[in-house]
């Protein structure tokens, strides 16, 4: 069963350290900006929005303070008659009735007015009675009735609102509440041209006008203006129904704070908060209204004056999330067009470590990296003529060796086989036994190099045909049994019990079994044992030999079949050999159509073990 | 097999045939490889530049996830509601009056049975709907008016001289006095011939006021207070007043009593002064609001001024007396 993690899309999740590390400075470098600047984007809109929002309430509660003083200043103009003679006496009774008619029917906020009386002047002979009044107009649902009778009129000399326009001052009334609606009383002093105060006029208006005013107000979808007395009663509202006029809000902290002459103006930590007639967050603003002491409050349920941020937000936040997205999947795509190219001078230079010199890389970038594999090949070509010049000096070096170790050899034949050989002392029998040991390695040497190099040239000759393969493997095991024996190795073969045919070249057989069991014996201390076995296989013959060696560590494993290449541990100091015979052994199997390979393990032994195809199964 | 294959064999199978020994279910072990595998593996994300990437990561969405959350998402606050006194009877914060249910009569001595018409119930109805309404408003919400009306008139024992004595001056106090004791016995008193289970029930916490529409004169209203003292003169001598504004009754059902001549609610133009303005001036005498005939609100246009000569949708109660409401 496939593990987890060799699947494909855990590999391809996992990816490569350098595709990786191009993500993270993508990542780096696109995310993070887009985070930083949305964020940087998001809090100075936002710093914008509140601003633009504040503006936008304000204006309103400006424009409605306007529409209020507005309100005022014409109602009291209305009053502030200023009657076209000089003396210093009343209105006559006749023009005050039509003076009234006509100021109820100019301003339907007016529901009741009156002339009364300031005092210290002549009427009709009569001294005036500070207070009196002397003729109203009463508005009855969509009726106007005048009453002249003195009985129904009152006298009002003790209230605010005779005394202070008797002195010259129009007076603004405290709103009260009736079933009608919001009312207020004004009054005004009524001047003759000479600036006389002659009468006064009072009139209870009906504040009908200012509540429609605050009901159309609106901002944007769902925000509403909220009007309180300076009392902190509602005089208008546009919200919730159960708000009624009259309702004393003097209890919210808001209502407290702008009344007493706070301007809110929707930018303080505090102007965004639970709305006591909404219910919902709101962002408010108020202000006092500085000439009659009343409140405005502006509230915009945030859900509608904040939508805008909520969408900033929100694309903010798509936007960071897209380019990481983006990044993840497209990434890996730009990476690829990086790492490619590195890849394939990795491989390269792999093939060049395995002394494949042939295959170029072939990079297509048209930049850097494309100059790069094109010096890499260059090398490669350059590395290729090296070796084919260090292969040319090592046959040639083989080659012209050769006849002078072969002299040697032979003239150091002759003196063994001459006579004199015995008068020699012994210092120079061993001397010349030294020179034939020397010559001996000399001469496998040069044997060994020029096998590499008809190798490498591709001109080793193997003559294959098929022989039982127990000839040739006893005839080295017995050859080498003498050489076992000065180590005292015990040196077995266990041959088959029947002839098997193998296709192979008898000496170059010898020469592997030769080369497999003197390593053997070489790395294998004294009173060790080799076993040479065969196993027999359906198509094949796989042939073993087995040590009890030194062993091999597993990190030194893998170049042992490469030439030159010897295994460097304390064991093994002092051990002559060229690092070829391995090489040459492969080359040779290979070349029977075989296969070898090996296992070891340190301090235990080493088993090397090849494979030759039986003859007959070839012969099928 | 050969001895080499037997002794390279367990080395890939080991583990297996272990667990089989050890009698684990192979499907578990082979959990376990994968465990073991995935974990192996991927300790080098964990060293590698994977972990920085999942780092970088974590810390984008943290980062997003605090701007999402921070950045432009105002803070809401609670808005500070100071709670308000509760409205009480006039100078007086120990009665409360947030509730007031109104328990009302048409009374009817016995020899103007013949006057009784058939839509008193509907004028009454009117003038305690109306009251309501404005009392509402007066009261800016803190203090609710109910009302239950007595299913039918109730015929006086004695005649109408008898109720109404011969001075009927002073909203005739007399009448108002000996009918709500009549109604207190007959109707609240459980031997009573009117007694009704249902009615005589008051709910705790509100501000019980008997309203009677009198078939007769007068219009006048008043608090029922207790008093250790006996005598009129000496009551009246400790609370302040003058001798005629106290009187003793005997009447524990309502803490408050007022009584409107059914003639002024009914035909308003009849009267010096009337309706619905009349109705809730005399009610406003139930919970201590004293007349302003002589005070400077005289003249305005206040419920206990000159508005009860208005109409109720023109009056209101002025500034000074609901602050000495409570509001």
């Amino acid at each position: 069963m496939q593990s987890i993690t060799s699947s494909s899309f855990f590999q391809f999740i996992k990816g490569s350290e350098l595709r990786n590390r191009f993500i993270l400075y993508f990542i780096a470098l696109s995310a993070m900006p887009v985070l930083v600047l949305g964020g940087v984007a998001l809090y100075l809109i936002d710093l914008s929005h509140r601003q633009d929002i504040s503006k936008l309430e304000v204006q309103l509660i400006d424009q409605k303070v306007e529409e209020i003083e507005k309100f005022f200043a014409d109602t009291l103009g209305i009053l502030e008659l200023r009657v076209g003679f000089f003396q210093r006496s009343p209105i006559p009774p006749e023009s005050q009735i039509f003076v009234l008619e006509g100021l109820m029917e100019e301003n339907s906020a007016f529901q009741e007015i009156s002339f009364i009386d300031v005092g210290g002047l002549i009427a009709n002979n009569i001294p005036t009675v500070a207070g009196k009044e002397i003729a109203k107009a009463v508005r009855a649902e969509k009726n106007i009735s005048l009453i002249t009778d003195a009985t129904r009129l009152a006298n009002i000399s003790r209230l605010d609102s005779f005394t202070d326009p008797a002195r010259g001052e129009s007076f603004v009334g405290d709103v009260y509440y009736t079933l009608s609606g919001p009312m207020v009383t004004l009054s005004a002093p009524v001047r003759n041209k000479n600036n006389d105060i002659i009468q006064v006029l009072s009139a209870e208006v009906s504040l009908s006008e200012i509540h429609r005013s605050i009901k159309r107000a609106r901002i944007g979808t769902n925000g509403y203006v909220i009007l309180v007395d300076k009392e902190g009663a509602v005089i208008a509202h546009h919200g919730r129904g159960e708000i009624k006029p009259g309702t004393d809000l003097i209890g919210l902290s808001r209502v407290r704070a702008v009344l007493q002459g706070e301007i809110m103006d929707a930018l303080g930590d505090q102007d965004r908060y639970i709305s006591f007639f909404e219910g919902v967050p709101v962002v408010g603003a108020g202000k006092k209204i500085p000439k009659i002491g009343w409140g405005l409050l502006v509230e915009w349920p945030i859900n509608d004056a904040d939508a805008v941020m909520s969408d900033v937000r929100n694309q903010v936040v798509l936007y960071v999330l897209f380019s990481i997205l983006a990044v993840l999947v497209l990434g890996p795509l730009f990476v690829f067009r990086l790492v490619q190219p590195i890849r394939k001078l990795q491989v390269g230079a792999t093939e060049i470590e395995k002394g494949n010199f042939e295959k170029l890389v072939d990079i297509r970038t048209n930049d850097e990296l494309e100059d790069l594999g094109s010096a890499f090949n260059k090398m490669a070509k350059g590395l290729k003529r090296l070796k084919e010049l260090q292969e040319e000096f090592v046959f040639i070096a083989a080659h012209d060796l050769r006849a002078p170790v072969t002299v040697i050899k032979g003239y150091l034949s002759m003196i063994s086989e001459d006579r004199s050989m015995q008068s020699f002392t012994d210092n120079v029998k061993d001397y010349l036994e030294q020179i034939q040991k020397a010559n001996q390695r000399l001469e496998k040497l040069v044997k060994d190099l020029l096998e590499v190099a008809r190798s490498e040239a591709g001109r080793i000759v193997v003559e294959v045909k098929p022989i039982d393969v127990r000839d040739p493997v006893s005839e080295s095991v017995e050859g080498l049994r003498s050489l076992a024996a000065d180590k005292s190795i015990s040196l077995k073969y266990e041959s088959l019990p029947v002839a098997e045919l193998v296709l192979v070249d008898t000496d170059r057989l010898k020469e592997i079994m030769e080369n497999l069991i003197s390593n053997a014996i070489k790395y294998s201390p004294a009173n060790a044992t080799v076993r040479v076995f065969h196993e027999r296989k359906p198509s094949e013959i796989i042939t073993h030999v087995e040590d009890s060696g030194f062993g091999i560590p597993k990190e030194k494993q893998a170049k042992l079949f490469e030439k030159f290449y010897r295994v460097s541990m304390k064991e093994t100091q002092g051990i002559g050999g060229t690092g070829l015979g391995l090489f040459i052994v492969k080359e040779l199997i290979t070349k029977m159509n075989g296969k070898i390979w090996f296992e070891s393990e340190y301090g235990k032994g080493s088993t090397f073990s090849f494979s030759l195809p039986l003859a007959r199964q070839k012969q099928v | 097999m050969s001895n080499l294959s037997k002794d390279l064999t367990p080395r890939l199978t080991g583990v297996r045939n272990g667990s089989k020994h050890a009698g684990l279910n192979p499907h578990v072990c082979v959990c376990e490889r994968w465990f073991f595998d995935f974990a192996r593996h991927s300790q080098s994300w964990y060293n590698g530049t994977m972990l920085k990437i999942i780092i970088a990561l974590i810390l984008i969405f943290v980062a997003l996830g605090a701007m999402y959350r921070y950045i432009g998402v105002p803070k809401i606050y609670s808005e500070e509601y100071a709670e308000l006194p509760t409205a009480h009877s006039y100078g007086d914060p120990t009665r409360a009056i947030s509730e007031i249910s109104i328990n009302a009569f048409y009374f009817v001595p016995q020899n103007r049975a013949e006057n009784i018409v058939p839509n008193w119930r509907e004028i009454l109805e009117n003038n305690l709907q109306k009251l309501q309404e404005f009392h509402s408003v007066q009261f800016l919400g803190r203090s609710r008016v109910t009302y239950r009306i007595y299913p039918q008139p109730i015929i006086g024992f004695r005649d109408g001289i008898l109720y109404d004595t011969e001075d009927t001056g002073g909203g005739n106090p007399q009448a108002l006095r000996r009918v709500s004791e009549e109604i207190e016995k007959r109707v609240f008193d459980p031997k009573g011939d009117l007694y009704m289970t249902d009615f005589d029930v008051v709910q705790s916490g509100t501000y019980p006021v008997l309203a009677i529409m009198y078939e007769g004169v007068g219009s006048i209203g008043g608090v029922i207070y207790e008093s250790k003292f006996e005598l009129a003169g000496d009551i009246a001598k400790a609370l302040g007043l003058p001798d005629g504004s106290i009187f003793i009754v005997n009447v524990e059902s309502a803490d408050g009593f007022f009584l409107v001549n059914k003639l002024c609610l009914e035909e308003q133009e009849r009267c010096e002064m009337g309706g619905p303005a009349l109705f809730a001036h005399e009610f406003y005498h139930t919970i201590g609001i004293s007349d302003e005939y002589d005070g400077e609100l005289q003249t305005s246009s206040d419920i206990m001024g000159s508005g009860r000569f208005k109409r109720l949708e023109e009056t209101y109660l002025n500034k000074k007396t609901v602050r000495k409401l409570g509001l």
